[in-house]
């Protein structure tokens, strides 16, 4: 191998696919899927939601007009303190709050009135924790002083258990269908059409005429596709970070989903000798990978679930689904990436058996 | 010592023998025309010479090296210029160039002296889609020669391109030859060859038929005759080599018959014909 030759042939590939408007659609389509999923299914990340407060308020106190002038705070009154804390689970609220009647008084006479919050546990921890601040904030800032009330908080509703979460689990899914299509069309597609090009173009003798062997060229177009793809799969989960609970194992298991996808793409390509021969298989090759990702959600019977077993794909789905989720038993994670990591080492194997193969 | 030795090489496709047991030599410094039909060989031979293909039986050293055990060697000591032009068309001229350079490791300046030899730094900017075949073919060369091969190999390197274009690339391979480089032509063009080459070889069904200087070619193969124009427009061919032709010229001197009268050499084509009984372009 022949590491200067392995760069340059990348380094000219990532000029040259940028030019070329095929391979740029190919690469940039999941993403633009992704925004497109955004736009319809609601955006969880920069997207500046109103948070509603339902607050029990018969003096008209100077913190709740405090709190209502709050940009971004939408205050909703009840007439009775018992209303608040069913109000706040109707309205999917964040929280609530009951100030008595002469709050305002007994603070300037130097009292330590009670006030009671509420929390509402459906929504998540850390819009809980903000409404929490953003209280004792406007407290203090009314008293001047050290905490000028005794607050004690309601917790409303049960808490919200992970696969209670339907939002989360369709997003969750929709990222793993995205990151799988990101993978699979810049391993499938573009990777093989990179070295068939060489092909069809007649430019492959040039370079195996020139210090790189077959090996460097094969290696040049590995590093492109694996560039490619995690920049792809890298813009997919910063559109989707919420959904990310362990960036490490995500982030491996993409790193094992790229090599072992672009692996079958650079078999195509060494097997295949034009764009429509690649076109054609590749296409179906890319279908078969991304069965597990669709399949599976919805549920199959006892025999296609061990079918999907053969397909190294499934394991790249269930390691993705196990880390983005988080919590689940490392060696439950482990076992998928190391399958996954096996599928790849078979995958560059195949690789190395085409080349020689075609050099004999 | 030789640039290139052949030596009963063969190559076979399947039940065709491609190359029937070719033996030649050229000479360091040397422009060797390779010429003959299409099917003849002639790139199946460049293939093997270069290192694409590995050789079915002989043995052939090009630039001191083994053709097919010494590949990685030969690599960096030769230059090809493919009969397509394999060039990548979205990069410009100078990107085309930079990426061979960073291949072979050449330093970047070689860039420009290439670009300037070849007479296309003014568009060396441009991307290589937007030139001429022509411009194409010179780029190819100044890719070929970047890293000062000792062999240059050219695959029918006027082929297809307008007569203007065509001159400028013989003019670049005629300044090769003035600088010594040993270039290994194939072409079907036989005035090319017979003012580029110093000596040619003919190849046909795969085995070379004749190898020597065009000249001698000409003299040793072709036919001594002059042509004669009457005044009627008639033409006449009178071969020296029959005695009843200097009768026949001094009659026709005599009679005031005559209006031109030129010596008629023998092309390489004819010799060609006369080799194999067929045209080149067959």
């Amino acid at each position: 191998m022949n590491p200067r030759a392995v760069w340059t042939i990348f380094r000219k590939d990532v000029i040259d696919a940028v030019r070329n408007r095929y391979l740029l659609i190919t690469v940039l389509s999941p993403v633009v899927m992704a925004l497109i999923f955004k736009l319809m299914f609601g955006a969880t990340t920069g997207n500046v939601r109103p948070i509603t407060i339902v607050a029990y308020d018969p003096g008209h106190s100077r913190l709740v007009a405090a709190l209502e002038a709050l940009p971004g705070i939408q205050l909703v009154r009840t007439a009775a303190a018992a209303d608040v804390s069913a109000e706040v689970e109707a309205r999917q609220a964040v929280g609530g709050l009951a100030v008595p009647a002469g709050f305002d008084a007994a603070m300037a006479a130097g009292e330590q009135p009670e006030l009671t919050g509420y929390l509402n546990q459906q929504r998540s921890p850390a819009e809980q924790e903000g409404w929490g601040q953003v209280l004792q904030q406007q407290i203090r800032a009314l008293a001047n002083q050290p905490p000028p009330a005794r607050l004690s908080w309601v917790r409303v509703a049960a808490p919200a258990q992970p696969q209670a979460s339907m939002q989360a689990q369709l997003e969750r899914m929709l990222l793993i269908v995205l990151l799988m299509m990101a993978l699979t069309m810049t391993g499938g597609l573009v990777v093989p059409l990179l070295l068939v090009e060489e092909k069809e173009k007649h430019t492959l003798p040039f370079l195996l005429l020139s210090p790189a062997g077959a090996a460097d060229v094969v290696a040049g177009k590995a590093l492109t596709g694996l560039l490619y793809g995690g920049a792809t799969v890298a813009v997919l989960l910063l559109l989707n970070r919420d959904s990310v609970a362990n960036w490490p194992l995500t982030g491996l298991a993409a790193l094992l989903g790229a090599l072992l996808i672009v692996a079958v793409g650079l078999l195509l390509g060494v097997v295949f000798n034009n764009t429509m021969q690649v076109n054609t298989w590749a296409s179906l090759v890319v279908l078969l990978m991304l069965v597990p990702s669709f399949v599976l959600p919805l549920g199959l019977s006892p025999g296609l679930a061990v079918a999907m077993h053969a397909l190294p794909t499934y394991y790249l789905m269930q390691a993705l689904d196990l880390s983005l989720a988080g919590g689940a038993p490392l060696g439950q994670v482990a076992a998928n990436l190391g399958a996954l990591a096996a599928s790849v080492a078979m995958a560059f194997t195949a690789v190395a058996w085409a080349l020689r193969r075609q050099e004999r | 010592m030789s640039a290139i030795e052949a030596d009963n090489l063969v190559r076979t496709f399947g039940g065709l023998r491609a190359v029937d047991g070719l033996s030649f030599t050229v000479e360091d410094g040397e422009v060797f025309g390779f010429l003959g039909p299409n099917g003849a060989g002639k790139t199946t031979t460049i293939g093997m010479l270069t290192g694409q293909l590995r050789p079915t039986s002989g043995h052939a050293r090009v630039a001191g090296c083994d053709v097919a055990n010494d590949r990685r060697r030969l690599r960096p000591r030769i230059g090809v210029v493919f009969e397509c032009q394999n060039l990548y068309e979205r990069l410009s001229g100078r990107e085309n160039l930079d990426f061979a350079a960073a291949l072979f490791g050449v330093a970047p300046k070689r860039v420009d002296e290439v670009l300037d030899q070849v007479r296309l730094r003014d568009r060396a900017a441009d991307s290589v889609r937007h030139y001429s075949n022509g411009m194409k073919q010179r780029l190819l060369i100044a890719r070929a020669l970047l890293h000062c091969p000792q062999v240059l190999f050219l695959d029918e390197p006027t082929r297809g391109l307008d007569p203007i274009a065509a001159r400028e690339i013989r003019r670049v391979v005629a300044d090769l030859a003035g600088q010594g480089v040993t270039v290994f032509l194939t072409t079907h063009y036989m005035e090319e060859a017979d003012c580029l080459c110093r000596r040619v070889a003919f190849i046909d069904h795969g085995r070379i038929v004749a190898v020597d200087t065009p000249s001698r070619l000409k003299v040793a193969y072709g036919q001594r005759s002059l042509r004669a124009t009457l005044r009627d427009g008639s033409v006449l061919d009178l071969p020296l080599d029959d005695p009843d032709n200097a009768r026949r010229l001094a009659e026709l001197a005599a009679m005031g018959h005559l209006q031109t009268l030129h010596s008629a050499e023998a092309t390489l084509e004819d010799v060609f014909v006369r080799l194999t009984g067929k045209g080149l372009l067959a």
